[in-house]
């Protein structure tokens, strides 16, 4: 901790220098008032750069937690930079803008290019790469209540994603545009492979990529526009499971005295897959209180897959019977056409009256088939082979109408009301102890309501209800007899003060016999913000949600059918705040801001965690800042102490910009 | 109820204040200038029009008073409004939202210019859909909860202003969404959940903001699968073996996006609460099973007694889907 207290303890010093006179008024005047708003021809450039270094203490408790929660690490960080160029003159750029955020292996990295030339096109390419990192012991370890804390579905991955927009204005008329996108994953992990009667977690390596393309056409006119769109994305998907070693796997006792084990495995998955898709969408106004829209969208997944698995070792067959390895090969397919459509249209048949009526559908099949041989080995006996091809198909209709009115009671209060009806039906693959295809039904008469009351400018209200008998839903938790309720407050009661509060409420019951399902959730946050400009020497942000949800389901134990009850409680306190305060007076004195966020909770799976923070900005010239901040994590979970964790963090910082104002 | 009706209260106590100012009345509000009556719709105060029409003033004239707001519109992007012919204001940029100004630049009162700020907000955003609903971003906007709860364009679109370049785009995104979705704001500081606070993502990575068919305004990705599968691409699929949840009603059927207190962000607390919820019906002749709803039950050897047989993604690695193995074992 040295290096960061000294640190500290320099940028306390600069902050007790006396900051250097602020540059004369005229250095930042804008632009002359008498410019007249078609002469701006002036280039300007702008940057702002924030770097510095992050100091973290060593972690307490768990480092993998703090890795899969946290992820921060030490180290030169580059937090954000950000250059902007505008000239209203230049022959190939108007605008400009580069910004990256968060590089020097942190764990979210992004990086944004904007480039435009009014009239002409407009470019934005878009970067990110984020660390995907999970290794919790508590979640899916069969081995916990063991002590072993292997984590066996783990990942330690990169995933980067990519776009490139380019949109031309050749005309105002015609706007041709393409589009890239590209999303990767790559990393390594932990995941078991299953065999009869045991499973092993195994060494894994995962590697997938998605690539799309699309192009199109959009078409503005005064009283409509359309587009047409065609795309399609090409993507693989490549996993690789091994180990070398003996693996007892999870199961602990014999069978016929036998202990199963795994020697050694290959594992490989090669999943290839693309998808054409065709777009068109069409708004148009053709009176002024007339407005339709309407969307329709075909497209056609299909993927590929190898798959191969050889594992030596002793495993269990059946009966009385064993065997020693076992060789995998396969071949799939599958198809998966799609069909959307939506369309609505917005009257405004009377000057309080509004009328918005929309509908949509969305329709697939997937047509999958699968051809698998398997060659057991075993010990002194010949080889065993068979073969099965399996063809699977599930399909899917979903219907939604929706229409609702909108009146204008005042000027300052509207009421809405409406009705939804969904329907729809599902057809899907076998279950376990059947050979006949699943069949679900979905139906929902859903009545809408809900007020919008502005008495002034700087207040305004919502309230949402909407609440259905239920009838037919697809799953035993999905939503059937449920009421929804939101309402939302906010008022500026002062030009420095802002007020919010929103509730929220979701009640949904199944009474079916062998359901009986219930859950309740209420959600209820309040917000303050007090930035008085006058004085910029105090402000608060302050932000504090309370949530509770209970859930009760029974559900039917598989070893013995008998009926077992699956609660499930949360009740949870969040807060944010920050205060700031400036000690004196002053363009360039510093400040410092205080507050952090917490969330505690209780139920069902208890939770702390907090994360104080402390920051002190010393501007040392009027584009010039130095800056510390502390900020400390602490996370636990009661049923899972071994997961919890808490670190410090120090940021010693500097922040370089071109803009006017000071944060 | 007391929540609601604290609600009601502090709303109809902060509506009666703000009544008691009458500075803040706002005078002509439903009527501005030169509008008629019945053009609640698109305005067509708002339609172009030919050169040195009666009643308009210019922009610079406007300027003359507001310089601030001339000069910061001078660098935004509908400053072209005033520079391009083609979109029939050319000099009267001011004037295509505000409607002619003549009078107000001769008398000063604001009762003689139209406030979009001072409007309802559907007749506020009737002047900005004049241009921009010829825009696919505004396909779902008769969905949209955003349009029919009377949130204006201008809560979240600053018009006059340039849009800012510094800082980073999805914190500045996520802190204007979270201004008034606070219940969902509050979600992403549980342990686990979408990298939202952090700024790697935006809250418009998964919805649009002017509107979807989909529930919360959620985006589809490009071929009309869930956006979700954006950025997770392998669960993409399609599966020879489809787990139907996920077909059928999503990754929200599992997941919690916004925050979670579990490591994988599942709406119950443990693996094996949040399958055996749905895999608890007796399998019927024909299909189905006794409930009506979708899900048998598993095999009488998953002996919840045993912790191999309460970790369901052990054996079913293959969750979202399987191309090899129909119970997604592999």
């Amino acid at each position: 901790m040295r290096t960061p207290v000294f640190a500290l303890s320099i940028a306390a010093l600069l902050c007790a220098q006396e900051p250097k006179p602020a540059p004369t008024p005229a250095s930042a005047s804008p632009t002359p008032a008498s410019e007249s708003l078609t002469s701006a021809s002036d280039r300007k450039i702008s940057y702002s750069l924030d770097t510095g270094y992050r100091f973290v203490s060593d972690v307490r408790g768990s480092k993998e937690t703090y890795r899969s929660v946290v992820n921060l690490g030490d180290g030169p960080k580059l937090f954000g930079a950000d250059l902007s160029m505008e000239d209203a003159t230049s022959r190939w750029l108007n605008r400009f803008s580069v910004s990256a955020h968060s590089w020097g292996d942190d764990p979210y990295s992004t990086l944004r290019v904007e480039a435009e030339k009014t009239g002409a096109y407009r470019f934005i390419a878009d970067y990110r790469n984020i660390a995907y990192y999970n290794f919790l012991p508590s979640f899916a370890n069969p081995g916990l209540e063991n002590g072993a804390l292997l984590n066996q579905r783990s990942f330690d991955m990169r995933r980067r994603y990519g776009n490139a927009e380019l949109e031309l204005f050749p005309n105002h008329r015609f706007v041709p545009y393409l589009i890239y996108s590209h999303d990767s994953g790559s990393g390594t992990g932990v995941t078991p492979f299953f065999t009869n009667g045991n499973e092993f977690p195994v060494a894994t390596r995962l590697r997938d990529q998605t690539n799309h393309f699309r192009g199109g056409l959009r078409m503005e006119f005064h009283r409509f526009h359309v587009t047409l769109e065609q795309g399609g994305s090409a993507f693989k998907d490549d996993q690789h499971n091994w180990t070398r070693d003996r693996n007892p796997g999870n199961r602990t006792t014999p069978i016929f005295d036998q202990q199963l084990f795994l020697n050694d495995l290959e594992q490989a998955y090669g999943v290839r897959g693309k998808n054409l898709y065709s777009k068109a969408i069409l708004t148009a106004a053709p009176k002024d209180w007339v407005h339709f829209y309407g969307q329709f969208l075909y497209s056609r997944p299909t993927s590929e897959v190898n798959y191969a698995d050889n594992s030596r070792g002793l495993f269990y067959l059946g009966a009385t019977r064993f065997f020693n390895g076992l060789d995998t090969l396969l071949r799939s397919e599958a198809k998966m056409p799609r069909s959307a459509a939506s369309a609505g249209v917005e009257l405004r048949v009377h000057r309080r009256l509004r009328i918005l009526e929309a509908w949509s559908t969305d329709r697939f099949h997937n047509a999958g088939s699968a051809l698998l041989a398997e060659q057991f080995l075993f010990a002194g006996a010949p080889a065993q082979t068979q073969q099965s091809f399996t063809i699977t198909r599930l399909a899917m209709n979903y219907n939604r109408q929706q229409a609702d009115l909108l009146f204008d009671l005042t000027s300052k209060l509207t009421l809405r009301g409406g009705h939804r009806y969904e329907w729809g039906n599902a057809s899907v693959p076998p279950s376990f102890l059947t050979t006949e295809q699943g069949t679900g039904q979905i139906r929902r008469h859903v009545g809408i309501a809900g007020l919008s009351y502005r008495p002034a400018t700087s207040l305004s209200a919502n309230i949402d209800y909407e609440g259905s008998p239920g009838d037919r839903s697809y799953f035993r938790t999905s939503l059937q007899n449920y009421h929804r309720l939101r309402a939302r407050l906010r008022w500026r009661a002062h030009t420095s003060l802002t007020l919010g509060a929103s509730f929220s409420m979701l009640d949904n019951r199944n009474p079916s016999k062998g359901i009986d399902y219930e859950l309740h959730s209420r959600s209820t946050s309040a917000t303050l913000e007090w930035r008085p400009r006058e004085a910029r020497r105090f402000s608060i942000l302050g932000e504090y949600a309370r949530s509770t949800l209970l859930s009760d389901i029974q559900f039917l134990a598989p070893q013995n059918l008998q009926p077992v009850q699956s609660l499930y409680r949360d009740n949870a306190h969040t807060a944010t705040a920050l205060l700031r305060v400036a000690p004196s007076k002053g363009k360039f004195n510093p400040y410092a801001e205080l507050g952090g966020a917490l969330f505690v909770s209780s139920g069902s799976r208890p939770t702390d965690y907090w994360q104080p923070l402390g920051r002190l900005h010393c501007p040392v010239t009027k584009s010039v800042t130095l800056y510390a901040e502390w900020r400390w994590y602490g996370m636990s979970q009661p049923l899972f102490v071994m997961e919890g964790f808490r670190t410090h963090q120090l940021i010693i910082g500097l922040r370089l910009n071109s803009a006017e104002k000071q944060p | 109820m007391t929540v609601i009706l604290s609600v009601a209260v502090m709303v109809l106590a902060a509506g009666a204040l703000q009544a008691q100012e009458p500075q803040k009345a706002v005078p002509a509000v439903d009527k501005p200038v030169q509008q008629p009556a019945k053009s609640a719709g698109t305005s067509s105060v708002l339609q172009p029009v030919s050169e040195e029409p009666p009643g308009y003033s210019g922009s610079e004239s406007c300027q003359v008073c507001h310089e601030d707001i001339s000069l910061a519109f001078k660098k935004s992007r509908h400053a072209v409004v005033e520079t391009e012919r083609r979109r029939g204001w050319e000099g009267r940029a001011c004037e295509s939202c505000h409607g002619p100004g003549a009078k107000h630049a001769e008398s000063a009162d604001t009762a003689n210019i139209r406030n979009p700020s001072k409007l309802s907000p559907d007749k506020a955003d009737a002047g900005c859909l004049s241009c921009h609903t010829m825009q696919p971003t505004h396909v779902g906007r008769v969905h949209g909860s955003h349009g029919k709860n009377q949130v204006s364009c201008a809560s979240c679109h600053s018009v006059h202003t340039p849009k800012p370049t510094h800082g980073n785009r999805m914190t500045r995104i996520n802190g204007q969404c979270g201004a008034c979705h606070t219940s969902q704001r509050a979600s992403f500081q549980r342990p686990y959940g979408h990298r939202i606070p952090q700024g790697a993502m935006s809250c418009a990575d998964c919805h649009n903001p002017h509107g979807t068919q989909l529930t919360a305004s959620l985006r589809l990705s490009t071929g009309g699968e869930p956006g979700c599968l954006n950025c997770h691409g392998d669960k993409r699929g399609p599966f020879t073996y489809e787990h139907a949840p996920v077909r059928l009603e999503g990754c929200q059927s599992c997941h919690e996006p916004h925050g979670s207190a579990n490591p994988r962000m599942l709406t119950r607390p443990t693996i094996s609460q949040l399958c055996l919820e749905c895999h608890a019906g007796i399998t019927q002749p024909g299909g189905g099973t006794n409930t009506g709803a979708l899900g048998g039950i598993p095999p009488a050897f998953h002996d919840l007694r045993s912790a191999r047989f309460r970790n369901c993604t052990i054996c079913h690695t293959k969750v979202h889907g399987s191309h090899v193995n129909r119970a997604l074992l592999k």
